[in-house]
């Protein structure tokens, strides 16, 4: 079986493969639609919508509300902090893959 | 109900991170169908116009190249419109770079031959310039165009092609004559349509794959 590795030494907001997809999709775009993230993730509305929210309290991600041919529509972005998040998110795996999962 | 889907091993996590980048940045993937289109409509018109030249035919050239450039700016609105549709929902850097280099030289092109064979003989006091260094200058501005795209794109023969295009445009200046326009339909056909097909099915390949994953 697949050795397990401490996930408490992880960013507890990124242990989820939804919110880390998420982040992983905005880190390659400038902004993306919530249609978009949708497709990306494969995550249902409901679903995206909770782990957004979640993100954008822990100030990973800014949203943007406009309205498109008078249909309302939410872009997010990934914020600074996020960015480092995720950065030192995956430096903190690559850590652990050299270390040999410590 | 939150569905955490932990990964059981940092390797996973990492390449699920690759994973999900690599599907995203395949929405930006160059798909190579302008190069394609605009490729063979000019190679056509220069075709055409050799033939013309070179048999002393009236083959109704005004009206041909009318033509083709009609159906080319048809086929890229429509083709502008679709895209838009896709990059409207994740606008990147990437894309807007693509789109201004190709936006900036395409200007360029389509002034330096309006200008090169309608006004040239707006000053009369002047020598104009002839006709024949039309493709020298379309050939130069094509160069900055493919190098920059393979730099923005890491592609690195399609930066190579600028410098295909290029030595072309030396060869064009140095020995011109009503042969640079086949030359030029020849180029066309070498380092526009061949590399968009390239780049369709790069595309084709990318894009399959991250559906795949």
């Amino acid at each position: 079986m697949a050795e397990q590795f401490d996930y408490q030494q992880l960013d507890e907001l990124l242990h989820s493969r939804i919110r880390l997809a998420i982040m992983a999709v905005l880190v390659s775009v400038e902004e993306a639609e919530f249609t978009f993230l949708r497709e990306k993730t494969g995550a249902t509305d409901g679903n995206l919508s909770i782990h957004l929210k979640k993100l954008e309290e822990a100030g990973y991600v800014t949203a943007r509300k406009r309205f498109v041919a008078k249909k309302p529509v939410s872009s997010y972005k990934l914020s600074r902090k996020g960015r480092k998040a995720l950065g030192a998110h995956i430096e903190r795996l690559g850590a652990l893959v050299q270390n040999g999962h410590l | 109900m939150e569905n955490t889907n932990n990964p059981s091993r940092p390797e996973d996590e990492l390449q699920y991170i690759r994973s999900i980048i690599a599907d995203s940045r395949a929405s930006f993937v160059e798909d190579g169908k302008p190069y394609v289109l605009w490729g063979l409509i000019v190679a056509v018109g220069m075709g055409i116009t050799y033939i013309s030249v070179l048999t002393q035919r009236d083959l109704y050239i005004g009206f041909v190249w009318m033509v083709l450039v009609l159906i080319g700016w048809g086929s890229s609105i429509y083709y502008l419109i679709q895209q838009r549709k896709q990059t409207q929902r994740a606008p990147s850097f990437l894309d807007r770079i693509q789109r201004s280099i190709w936006t900036a030289c395409g200007s360029a092109l389509g002034l330096s031959i309006v200008l090169i064979l309608v006004f040239r003989h707006s000053n009369p006091a002047e020598p104009s310039i002839h006709p024949f260094y039309v493709t020298f200058v379309t050939s130069l501005i094509l160069g900055i165009a493919y190098y920059l795209s393979g730099i923005a794109h890491d592609i690195k023969w399609l930066r190579n092609i600028g410098f295909a295009w290029w030595g072309g445009a030396i060869v064009m200046y140095l020995w011109p004559s009503v042969h640079v326009i086949g030359i030029n339909a020849a180029m066309l056909i070498l380092f526009q349509v061949v590399p968009g097909i390239v780049l369709m099915r790069r595309y084709k390949r990318i894009t399959s794959q991250s559906a795949e994953a």
